[in-house]
């Protein structure tokens, strides 16, 4: 349908158009018979110039100068003969502006010699001889010389004339030959132009028809096109685009619709791929969000907490420094006691040297005590076996005497009388032995305690020196720390001032806090209604279909 | 009569003074060889040699503990037979104690392998266990120390 009415509106183009260079090319013909040389207009303007040369006397033909002279002949008035003379003037200026004009414009050749020569010098000596010896004489009366001048000038009149006739000889002829030319001229144009018009016309109607056939085709993709973009439209993208010839426009438009639809299927599939992602990512954005609101609470209590703490340290700044001015007097006391004590260091270390002299002679003395023990042990070693030899006997005394029988009694009362001292001398050999163990025990220990005690004592002499020195850097120490003590008061003010900036700035920190928890619900929401539009998203990418 | 006291083995024994014939002091003993258990040796006593019983070997336990107090309690056994024969030996006792007065005994548990083992003699808390020194020698000593007669005469004694 729409092609038929393309085609007709091409053919009425084309008609139209060979009528309109039909009309053009017969006005053109027309135009070229009006104004052609020897035409109608040609004729009239012709004409016209021809009754302006009969109706003016011409201004290089001196006839009106000769006229005039004539006249003045005859003139009786004086006033009339001066106006005649001045008429005679502007006449020969007239003369030379026009003889100047033809000198200027016409080509050279016979009519320039004959007009702006052998005219103009004719015409030159009539105006010499009227001007020089015609007028004088006319206005001083003298009729002879005038009618002698007037004769000379009558004889260079003629030869004028002859001149002036021989170039209009020439003019005519030279006008007539321009014509014939120029009709000549016409002819040829005029069938140039008829040639030109029908090229014009046949050229008009082979690209008409090429054009009818580059309409088919291109109506043929452009239907195929729009079919495709058809498909697209209702959202489906797995139509495949024949194989076309991209050099022509339609083929390019064809080329361009398989080229979008790739690149439409290929952006359909990723953003399928990228809502799927999408909302994944949003489902993770709402979880991270709402974490990110609970953290956000949780700082904001924490940081509650911490501008309370700050406020509960900047209380004990102060506390803190009243303490600070408290120990400053403390240390000067400390300063003081550590002098005394360095003193009594002095005094102490002189008497640990005394001790430790003392508990030298103290472990000799011991050691000659444990020397006495062992000799002890040897005796009540003695004494032990002679009480076990006593014991002995006194048994083998009461064996003999069981074997007297009656006269053994009183032997055996005394056996067993030895025998029980013996008994008794062997306990108390044990318990001497026991004690004198013991006493050498208690002697051996007391010389190691004393041994030990010695060494205390020179370790202690060793670090009473060392208190001593130290009590001499804890003097000097003690002494600087009224001024260390001063620093850390200014540091405490300092921390102060800095603990209240903390505090103000967590002030801040918790309007931020604030803000943010507003910002999360915000961002909260976003994240539902990003979800709602990617869900939105999907559904409408399930349209279209992309094939495998 | 009087009985001696002494430990050995870790247990309270005694010995009638009619069977002593000395307390001696420990001393080392001569090693003899293929002798029974219950022999530890040889000591010298009355330019005589006699044999020396450990009570503690003889009752399967450990041998007397060697110390201060050990002594050698030397006695005498005599057979009944034809003819009376006196023969001696030491018990290694770990400590005298005492002299006792043998005033009321009690039966102790005897059996045949330890004859030795007598009545109890119930004085004090620790009632000490008399030792028949007739039947303190092992049987193949016995047989040795004494003659065939006297052993025979013992055995139908017996």
């Amino acid at each position: 349908m729409r092609d038929t009415q393309l085609a007709k509106q091409l053919t009425l183009f084309v008609a139209a158009f060979i009528a309109l260079f039909a009309v053009f090319v017969a006005l053109s013909a027309y135009t070229l018979q009006q104004v052609r040389v020897m035409g109608p207009i040609y004729r009239d303007i012709d004409l016209g110039k021809d009754l302006i040369a009969d109706v003016l006397p011409p201004p290089n033909y001196i006839i009106e100068s000769y006229l005039v002279a004539l006249q003045l002949k005859d003139e009786p008035e004086a006033a009339r003969r001066l106006s005649l003379i001045d008429r005679g003037a502007v006449l020969r200026v007239e003369y030379n502006n026009r003889m100047t004009f033809w000198q200027r414009n016409l080509a050279s050749g016979a009519i320039n010699d004959v007009l702006t020569s052998t005219s103009a010098k004719s015409a030159n000596a009539f105006f010499d001889v009227r001007d020089q010896d015609f007028a004088p004489a006319i206005q001083s009366g003298n009729s002879v010389q005038a009618a002698a001048a007037l004769q000379r000038m009558q004889q260079h009149y003629e030869a004028h004339r002859l001149a002036i006739n021989e170039v209009v000889t020439l003019t005519r002829a030279q006008n007539t030959l321009r014509e014939t030319s120029a009709v000549a001229v016409v002819e040829t144009l005029s069938r140039y132009l008829t040639v030109l018009a029908l090229l014009i016309l046949l050229s008009v109607l082979a690209m008409a028809w090429l054009a009818s056939r580059s309409i088919g085709r291109m109506t043929q993709r452009i239907h195929l096109a729009s079919d495709i973009a058809n498909r697209v439209a209702a959202g489906d993208l797995s139509a495949e685009m024949p194989n076309v010839d991209a050099r022509d426009i339609t083929g390019g438009l064809l080329g361009a619709i398989a080229t979008m639809s790739g690149n439409l299927r290929a952006l359909v599939s990723r953003v399928k791929q990228a809502s799927i992602e999408l909302m994944s990512t949003a489902t993770e954005f709402a979880a991270t969000s709402r974490q990110q609101e609970q953290t956000v609470q949780g700082f904001g209590a924490s940081t509650n907490q911490i501008a309370a703490a700050v406020k509960q340290i900047s209380a004990t700044h102060v506390d803190l420094m009243g303490t600070m001015e408290g120990v400053n007097v403390v240390a000067a006391q400390t300063a003081e006691l550590a002098i005394g004590g360095q003193t009594g260091l002095s005094q102490l270390d002189q008497s640990m040297e005394r001790l430790a002299s003392a508990g030298h002679t103290v472990a000799a003395r011991l050691s000659a005590i444990r020397d006495e023990a062992a000799h002890i042990t040897g005796v009540v070693t003695t004494i032990s076996k002679v009480a076990d030899q006593t014991n002995l006997l006194s048994i083998n005394a009461a064996i003999e005497a069981e074997k007297a029988g009656e006269q053994g009694l009183g032997f055996m009362v005394l056996a067993r009388e030895i025998r029980r001292l013996a008994d008794q001398t062997a306990v108390a050999t044990l318990d001497i032995e026991q004690m004198v163990k013991q006493m050498q025990g208690a002697v051996s220990a007391g010389v190691m305690e004393i041994d030990r005690f010695a060494e205390e004592v020179k370790t202690g002499v060793l670090g009473v020196g060392r208190i001593n020195g130290q009590f001499t850097q804890i003097i000097t120490q003690v002494r600087t720390l009224s001024d260390r003590f001063d620093a850390v008061n200014d540091g405490m003010r300092s921390q102060n001032i800095g603990t209240r900036q903390i505090g103000e700035a967590m002030g801040q920190l918790i309007d931020g806090a604030r803000q943010t928890s507003t910002s999360l619900r915000e961002f909260n929401a976003a994240t539902e209604s990003l979800r709602d539009a990617v869900t939105t998203l999907k559904q409408e990418i399930t349209q279209f279909n992309v094939g495998k | 009569m009087q009985a001696l006291t002494f430990s050995a083995a870790g247990m309270r024994f005694a010995l009638r003074l009619s069977d002593i014939v000395q307390v001696l002091p420990d001393c080392d003993c001569r090693p003899v060889p293929l002798m029974p258990v219950a022999i530890v040796g040889l000591v010298r006593f009355a330019a005589a040699l006699i044999p020396v019983v450990d009570l503690g070997l003889m009752l399967s336990s450990a041998p007397a503990a060697m110390q201060r107090a050990t002594r050698l309690i030397v006695v005498q056994i005599n057979t009944h037979g034809t003819s009376i024969e006196r023969r001696l030996f030491a018990v290694r006792a770990e400590a005298v104690l005492d002299l006792i007065e043998i005033a009321a005994c009690a039966a102790g548990i005897a059996g045949a392998p330890h004859r030795w083992l007598g009545e109890h003699i119930l004085a004090g808390a620790q009632s000490p266990q008399l030792i028949e020194v007739q039947h303190l020698l092992p049987v193949e000593l016995h047989a040795l120390y004494f003659s065939h007669q006297c052993v025979a005469d013992e055995l139908h004694a017996h």
